[in-house]
């Protein structure tokens, strides 16, 4: 879904429902979860089919819920996939523009909102400057991913 | 695989040539640009006036701070809220059997409600 399309119907819902969240951090975390959830069930469903039923089953067989069920034996088998689709959603998340332009305020800029603006205003050496800056959070992400996140999970 | 026998230089020159123009020069003029006091072409000239001034002017913007808690607090935060979200999702579309006698048949439409094309495959 284009954000632009995604956040003039997010302003016009909180505009009119009586949650008072339009102009808050909130309803930018909002926004950008509607658009990405696509990509973290992508990223959750590869782990999800890995996993074989039967460990549920015999975790409830056990006498556990649902609930301790998912947090003790899901979650640490999914870890690998969780970490891949929480960095990779971090960093498609960082450089989001089209949503956030919508619906910020000026407690709620974010920096791609401040790279726009600086851009706007013909600072074009200080846009640069604040792209490198903006350069190194994803690359170090990225790179947190490769080298410890490969380890993270159950297997040992 | 396909073999490209005496294509393969070619075809290397090619791709080297397109990764050259998609990312090694952008960041390169990114980063030039960003030690510059104003914009321009790169040339000897320019080099000699070589600033960290715009450096400076972004971390004392105002806002940046601001800004920077912002930027962060959203990617990193809701991307975790959001992959807990997903992976619940995810068990409900992956274990359809096991969920349909918890959650109803409706529940189970509306996970996939948000993106159809990643509950089918």
């Amino acid at each position: 879904m284009p954000g632009i399309v995604l956040g003039v119907s997010l302003i016009s819902i909180y505009l009119t429902l009586p949650i008072r969240i339009y102009g808050t951090i909130w309803v930018l975390r909002l926004a950008h979860m509607t658009k990405y959830i696509p990509y973290g069930i992508r990223a959750a469903s590869a782990s999800m089919i890995q996993i074989n039923e039967e460990l549920e089953e015999a975790s409830l067989t056990l006498g556990a819920t649902w609930l301790q069920t998912f947090r003790k034996i899901i979650l640490p088998l999914l870890m690998p996939g969780f970490i891949a689709g929480w960095i990779s959603n971090s960093i498609i998340a960082l450089r989001e523009l089209s949503i956030s332009i919508w619906l910020y305020s000026y407690n709620s800029k974010v920096l791609s909102i401040m790279a726009f603006d600086l851009w706007a205003g013909g600072q074009y050496t200080y846009v640069c400057a604040l792209g490198v800056l903006m350069v190194r959070l994803p690359v170090a992400m990225a790179f947190t991913a490769r080298k410890p996140g490969a380890s993270v999970g159950i297997a040992e | 695989v396909i073999d490209l026998g005496a294509w393969k230089r070619v075809t290397l020159g090619l791709s080297c040539a397109i990764f050259l123009l998609a990312v090694i020069l952008p960041i390169f003029v990114l980063l030039w640009s960003s030690f510059m006091p104003y914009y321009g072409v790169p040339s000897r000239e320019l080099a000699a006036k070589m600033t960290l001034a715009d450096y400076q002017y972004i971390l004392n913007y105002p806002m940046a701070a601001t800004a920077f808690k912002n930027s962060v607090y959203l990617s990193i935060g809701s991307a975790r809220l959001l992959m807990r979200l997903a992976s619940v999702i995810a068990w409900i579309t992956r274990r359809n059997q096991a969920a349909r006698a918890r959650v109803s048949r409706q529940h189970g439409f509306y996970s996939k409600c948000p993106c159809p094309a990643s509950s089918w495959g």
